[in-house]
């Protein structure tokens, strides 16, 4: 059997030693697991594996091939899922207490899409509680670490498909980004990740958490796997109302044309005199020029009302998700306490009880800006500030192809270092919140390391629907560095 | 930016959430201060500008009112209180 390093080994390498018969995606399947069940106690990607379904798919995949009947790039790949995504007759908490032992009655859209690819699915990947969180620590059942150093958090929400990625335990997740959730965890673990435009990927089967700002995304260890998988999961979906009327993405085709002529601007607002950790405002520097050493040329732009981002989405994704979540109540799902004292205690105490803090703390707020004589002031008047952003971002994309900046202020930052100021956990958000805003598409890929030996993300931001020029970008700057991967 | 207790509490009873005292205290603190941050938004003159709601296409689709494959009674099963197709729940009225 081929043993592969399998954070160094891209979807599209994999499926060649598959089809020549190198290796069968029963081992491949095994590699993966086996690498979870040696390493994973000490890192927290997966709040659990299903061993025998993922091998029986794998087995499927494989008999198709001998069959010559083999579905395309995924087929026979092992991907793992952000436990918000319905996975039948699998369990999905969404990192939540409220959640515990719920199985999924069907598979989400994008678990279908991939499941269709023949991919080789497995593990509920963890994740902050709700999708809500920068750092993993809000997971209810444990914290994910950084495979980069495990005293440092992996980011969030996505943690887990991030740091499982980057750790090698599987050559690809999905995640979902509601205001950087994808991006941001993929800056601090050095993988790519893509957050796709509103609409591209179907949410449907996706526990939700901010309806008008969730979106589905991939991770991967190298920018042609994110792209592999991005092209199979985009798509219309009829089953969810908000779905772009779009074919599937075919970002492969362009992918290695190169950057010659691409206008990259890159926004004032993204290289602040302070507030940016000075490696990661240099190793980004250094990408911009690295791709204008490639041909590209930089250009100055504006995105004016940046600083108002981080407000906005606290009025917006909160309002949302005390709406979305109202429905955790005892009833319909998971567990339920203080039946026996009537309906009215039993929705108070179960979800009093079971919802962590960060959870309540936005219900509480989105019930508040929501509420009457508060409304206008708080809820109105950031859907019109979310209106100059996305106007800000058009004029911009007027004068550039593409933008670029830091995905994180920071890189990784340790256990505990932002976790009693909820505010401070915000503003880490800065740089990827106003493109969920304008529901732009936008990706992370690694840039390069601190001297302290963690990831900094270089972010691309894309017009609509304009998720090949940033992946072709990005791939252009992963094949000039040529980083290493992750060792973990 | 400071809260009237009533309102807290009232915030707590909409959003049917039971908490201990301490508890109670400590978030509607958070609230106190991510909404100080918030008011920066009053900041802007926007009078002029339509509100956003979502930036994909707001349509309501449509489509034949033909019957689909669903999950029908067995999408109950994750429900506490799933017994045989129903969702048993605590007595309602007298």
């Amino acid at each position: 059997m081929t043993k592969l390093n399998i954070q160094s080994t891209s979807i599209t390498e994999a499926q060649k030693l598959l089809n020549d018969g190198h290796i069968t995606s029963v081992e491949l399947t095994e590699q993966c697991l086996s690498k979870i069940e040696s390493h994973d106690g000490m890192l927290g990607a997966f709040l659990s594996v299903d061993r025998d379904d993922a091998l029986s798919q794998a087995r499927a995949s494989d008999e198709r091939r001998r069959n010559g009947k083999t579905r395309g790039p995924l087929d026979g790949i092992p991907l793992g899922l952000k436990d918000n995504f319905l996975h039948q007759n699998q369990p999905c908490s969404a990192g939540s207490k409220l959640l515990e032992g719920y199985i999924s009655p069907y598979d989400g859209g994008a678990v279908r899409h991939l499941r269709e690819a023949g991919a080789v699915l497995f593990g509920r990947m963890n994740c902050d509680e709700f999708a809500m969180g920068s750092s993993n620590e809000k997971s209810a059942y444990k914290p994910c670490a950084n495979p980069w150093n495990l005293k440092h958090v992996p980011g969030g929400s996505s943690g887990g498909s991030a740091a499982g990625v980057a750790a090698g335990m599987c050559f690809g997740s999905l995640g979902t980004d509601t205001g950087g959730s994808i991006r941001q965890p993929a800056s601090l673990c050095g993988v790519v990740g893509l957050k796709p435009t509103y609409g591209r990927v179907s949410r449907f089967g996706v526990v939700a958490f901010a309806s008008s700002l969730d979106q589905v995304g991939p991770f991967a260890n190298d920018v042609e796997s994110c792209a592999t998988i991005f092209d199979a999961i985009s798509g219309h979906d009829a089953r969810d109302s908000t779905s772009a009327k779009l074919e599937s993405a075919t970002t492969l085709a362009g992918l290695k044309s190169g950057v010659k002529g691409l206008k990259i601007g890159l926004p004032k607002e993204f290289f602040p005199e302070s507030g940016v950790d000075e490696e990661v405002a240099s190793i980004v520097k250094s990408a911009a020029k690295t791709l204008e050493d490639r041909g590209a040329e930089l250009v100055d732009v504006s995105l004016p009302h940046t600083d108002y981002a981080v407000a906005t989405y606290y009025v917006l994704a909160t309002a949302e998700a005390a709406s979305n979540l109202a429905r955790y109540d005892g009833v319909r799902y998971g567990p339920r306490l203080a039946e026996s004292e009537g309906l009215e205690p039993m929705y108070r105490k179960t979800r009093g009880t079971l919802f962590g803090d960060e959870v309540k703390r936005r219900i509480l707020l989105g019930n508040y800006v929501l509420s009457a004589g508060y409304a206008d002031q708080y809820y109105v008047q950031a859907q019109k500030v979310r209106r100059k952003i996305y106007d800000d971002f058009m004029k911009a994309f007027e004068e550039c192809d593409l933008i670029l900046g830091p995905t994180s202020p920071t890189p990784a930052f340790k256990f505990g270092e932002k976790s009693t100021n909820p505010l401070e956990m915000y503003l880490s958000d800065i740089f990827t919140i106003s493109t969920n805003l304008a529901g732009t598409c936008g990706l992370s890929v690694p840039g390069g390391l601190t001297k302290e030996g963690l990831p900094v993300g270089v972010q691309m931001l894309g017009k609509p629907f304009d998720e090949s020029t940033i992946l072709k970008a990005a791939y252009a700057l992963e094949q000039a560095l040529n980083l290493d991967t992750c060792s973990f | 930016m400071s809260i009237d207790r009533k309102v807290i509490d009232e915030l707590f009873d909409l959003s049917r959430l039971e908490v201990e005292e301490q508890a109670k205290k400590v978030l509607a603190d958070n609230v106190e201060s991510i909404l100080a941050h918030v008011a920066q938004l009053q900041e802007l003159e926007l009078s002029d500008v339509q509100p956003m709601i979502s930036p994909g296409e707001v349509i309501l689709p449509q489509r034949h009112d033909i019957i689909e494959d669903g999950v029908g009674r067995e999408g109950l099963k994750g429900s506490a209180g799933y017994e045989e197709g129903l969702v048993r729940v605590p007595k309602i009225v007298g």
